[in-house]
């Protein structure tokens, strides 16, 4: 009746409730009477609904939920992606002075060369401490299993032995061979400490750098070398 | 028609592969900082672990603690303890051995556990810390360095331990054993507690600065 006399469109919700409303059925005495609805004993149980329609219910559980589930799984997800795959961490120390800086330098470790796979001579790695437990290191490989390595400093006395590097180990050195704490101090380095290789190098002055081999041929200026 | 895999293969493929990817991660976690499980392999640790191995080749699942502590304190290695560790000769293997010093003790090289063969590269280490073997106190023996542990198997006969290589260092460390997991006899068993190493171990004085201790004792030792 409304809807006849309107001048202006009402807006579909109205028009719907209005529809609605007229199109309800209207009560009328009927003439037959409804068939009684036969008692049994049947129990009957609310119909399963799955975890997140329960939460959608409440707005501050359906919250909540979400923000658990997408902290568990970057979690998770960054866990293996540093464990396996690369981790930056800040370098402290001098005893890679020319190479890394003594502060404010970060490194990008590969971890797909954890525990020596593909390590060769010359690499920067990073390592467990062998003797303080928690602590990680990052030294130049000298010398992998059955290389000749000198057991001090050369020049610097020390017994000058050569020693040869024992199965499943390396031989690390510094590159500041004065201020360095490494395989002269601890011996050699079982390889399964070895958490990754140092790939890059990067600094906020800087940017990002690579690493030289580190390791050049030897020449001698004279040959009166004995 | 109600939905199958035929018609829908998108509607269970989604959350397959997303309870996978959950599954999957978690495990790695899991396994990375708190618990593992693992079979004992090899005869090393018999009669505490997987005894029968030589025999029928049943193996022992171990459960391992890997939420240790990296101090001195109440929740780090004891003697006694079994270790799961990476071996040092072989960086991509693990290895199952007995605590049996820890840093500052004194061992006592045993004759019986010398590894066989004259130049082998594990019984000249051994010759070199027999040879090594430090006088100071009358008793002799190798003191373990700080940051290390003595590791032996219980099976002195075949065991590559410690006699092989040296201290070893606590790094490497990466678990302790809790439990075994099978076979079902001796579920939820602790079948290595009460067993006595033959070999001699004067104890060094490890306190809550076990560092410093054990560092003055080696330097004591020269």
């Amino acid at each position: 009746m409304i809807r006849g006399r309107c001048l202006f469109r009402l807006p579909s919700i109205e028009r719907v409730s209005l529809r609605t409303r007229l199109t309800k059925p209207i009560r009328r005495a009927s003439t037959q009477p409804k068939p009684q609805p036969t008692t049994t004993t049947t129990t009957t149980y609310p119909k399963p609904r799955s975890l997140t329609r329960y939460l959608r219910t409440s707005p501050r559980l359906s919250l909540t939920y979400s923000f658990t589930k997408y902290f568990l799984a970057s979690a998770l997800l960054l866990h293996i992606f540093f464990e396996y795959f690369y981790v930056l961490e800040l370098a402290w120390g001098i005893s890679m002075l020319p190479t890394i800086a003594s502060a404010n330098d970060w490194v990008l470790i590969s971890k797909l060369y954890r525990r020596g796979r593909n390590l060769h001579v010359g690499d920067v790695v990073s390592f467990k401490h062998p003797d303080k437990m928690g602590e990680y290191a990052v030294k130049r490989i000298v010398g992998m299993p059955g290389d000749f390595v000198v057991e001090g400093t050369p020049g610097k006395g020390g017994s000058g032995r050569m020693l040869q590097v024992p199965m499943g180990h390396c031989w690390v050195i510094g590159d500041n061979l004065t201020w360095s704490r490494d395989s002269r101090t601890f011996g050699a380095l079982p390889l399964a400490l070895v958490t990754g290789k140092v790939v890059r190098v990067f600094s906020f002055r800087q940017g990002w750098r690579k690493l030289n081999h580190g390791l050049q041929p030897a020449y001698a200026e004279s040959d009166a070398l004995d | 028609m109600p939905p199958s895999f035929l018609h829908q293969p998108t509607k269970f493929l989604y959350p397959a592969a997303t309870l996978t990817l959950w599954l999957t991660t978690a495990l790695i976690t899991l396994n990375d900082n708190l618990v593992e499980t693992s079979f004992i392999q090899g005869t090393s640790m018999s009669p505490s672990l997987s005894p029968a191995y030589h025999t029928t080749g049943h193996r022992d699942l171990v459960l391992w603690n890997k939420w240790i502590s990296h101090s001195n304190g109440p929740g780090s290695l004891k003697r006694g303890d079994i270790v799961l560790f990476r071996s040092p000769t072989r960086p991509d293997c693990n290895a199952v051995k007995r605590v049996v010093g820890l840093e500052g003790d004194r061992i006592t090289l045993d004759p019986q556990r010398r590894p066989a063969g004259d130049s082998s590269p594990e019984s000249r280490v051994w010759d070199a810390m027999e040879a090594n073997a430090d006088p100071h106190g009358g008793s002799g023996g190798v003191v373990v360095p700080p940051g290390h542990i003595w590791v032996e198997g219980d099976f002195w006969r075949k065991s590559q331990d410690s006699n092989a290589y040296g201290p070893l260092s606590k790094s490497l460390v990466m678990g302790k054993a809790m439990l075994v997991l099978w076979p079902w006899e001796r579920c939820a068993t602790r079948p290595w507690v009460g067993y006595e190493s033959a070999t001699r171990v004067v104890e060094g004085r490890v306190g809550r600065k076990g560092d410093e201790v054990g560092l003055v004792d080696a330097i004591r030792a020269g």
